[in-house]
């Protein structure tokens, strides 16, 4: 039987991050949205969410595309089909990691 | 982040484009003009001259409501971004306005009949199931639902006589209602954006 704690040590760290994890969410409820969106619904700042972009599509777990839109850059953004993997396996995880813990006992010091 | 942050960002990411408030209210608006204006413009004179006024009329409107539609959407765009909607979004949406555009079907070919509008039951059933599912967000709608389904019980298609006076009071409240609840969706739509340091100081 795998306790939480395994649970726990087996989460992904690259979605466990909290901006991270607020982008992926973001994106795993819509097909695609722009950078501007992003910036607005994580509160991040255009630095830290270009950052972590970066690693996510390092990853592979998010796909970034550029265009152009009445002659303005515009970045898009969606999850690939390993980011919605990676995502669901994470709640998993937690789910595991919540019902497993009613079931631990506290440790009697003597 | 706690567990209400994600439930908020998957909320405004799933429902973005419903809550556009502004845009809908725009054509909600440009209809119930539409709907004052016709009965002063139709008054049973020259058929001819009144039809092409009646058409001029709704031409101008339906610029009007393109116009509106298109700022309101450049404004959301620039000020807020812009998402794609999922499949199942869309696909929920054209469901939407398939059952809405049957039931007034249905209800224009009983019109004279009586008995409830089907126009108006899935009006009141769409509008407390979306309440539902957006729960507790966008709580005006059950307001609307509400005010829907007292309108099903109150206003029965009219068994004979003036059809006009009553898709004009229907059409009326309907429009009053969804100019209020656009207002209201981007209202909540500005408060659950405006959330910036949200993940300030958590690892960045």
């Amino acid at each position: 039987v795998t306790t939480p704690y395994e649970h726990l040590s087996a989460l992904n760290r690259l979605v466990h991050e909290p901006a991270r994890l607020a982008i992926l969410t973001a994106l795993s409820a819509c097909e695609e949205a722009d950078f501007l969106f992003l910036l607005n619904v994580t509160g991040l700042t255009k630095g830290n969410l270009s950052s972590h972009l970066s690693k996510l599509e390092q990853a592979n777990l998010v796909l970034i595309r550029k265009a152009f839109e009445d002659r303005r850059p515009v970045t898009y953004v969606r999850l690939t089909d390993e980011g919605h993997a990676g995502l669901a396996e994470y709640w998993d995880r937690i789910d595991e990691v919540r019902k497993g813990i009613p079931a631990l006992t506290p440790v009697k010091q003597t | 982040m706690d567990s209400s942050e994600i439930a908020r960002i998957r909320f405004v990411s799933e429902n973005f484009g419903r809550l556009q408030g502004l845009r809908w209210a725009c054509e909600y608006m440009a209809v119930l003009g539409y709907l004052w204006a016709y009965p002063r413009l139709a008054r049973g004179g020259d058929e001819v001259l009144e039809g092409l006024l009646v058409f001029i009329v709704l031409c101008v409107f339906l610029l009007g409501v393109y116009w509106a539609r298109q700022r309101a959407q450049e404004y959301y765009a620039e000020r807020f971004g812009s998402t794609v909607a999922g499949d199942r979004n869309r696909r929920m949406d054209v469901a939407a306005y398939a059952a809405l555009a049957g039931a007034t079907v249905y209800d224009f070919t009983r019109l004279g009949v009586g008995g409830p509008s089907a126009l108006l039951v899935t009006v009141a059933a769409l509008t407390t199931m979306r309440a539902a599912l957006d729960w507790p967000w966008r709580r005006h709608l059950a307001a609307a639902g509400a005010l829907f389904g007292t309108m099903v019980l109150l206003m029965p298609l009219p068994v004979s006589g003036d059809h006009v006076r009553y898709v004009h009071t229907v059409g009326t409240i309907l429009c009053t209602a969804g100019i209020v609840t656009g207002l209201l969706d981007h209202r909540l739509l500005r408060s659950v954006m405006a959330r910036r340091d949200a993940l300030a100081g958590e690892g960045l």
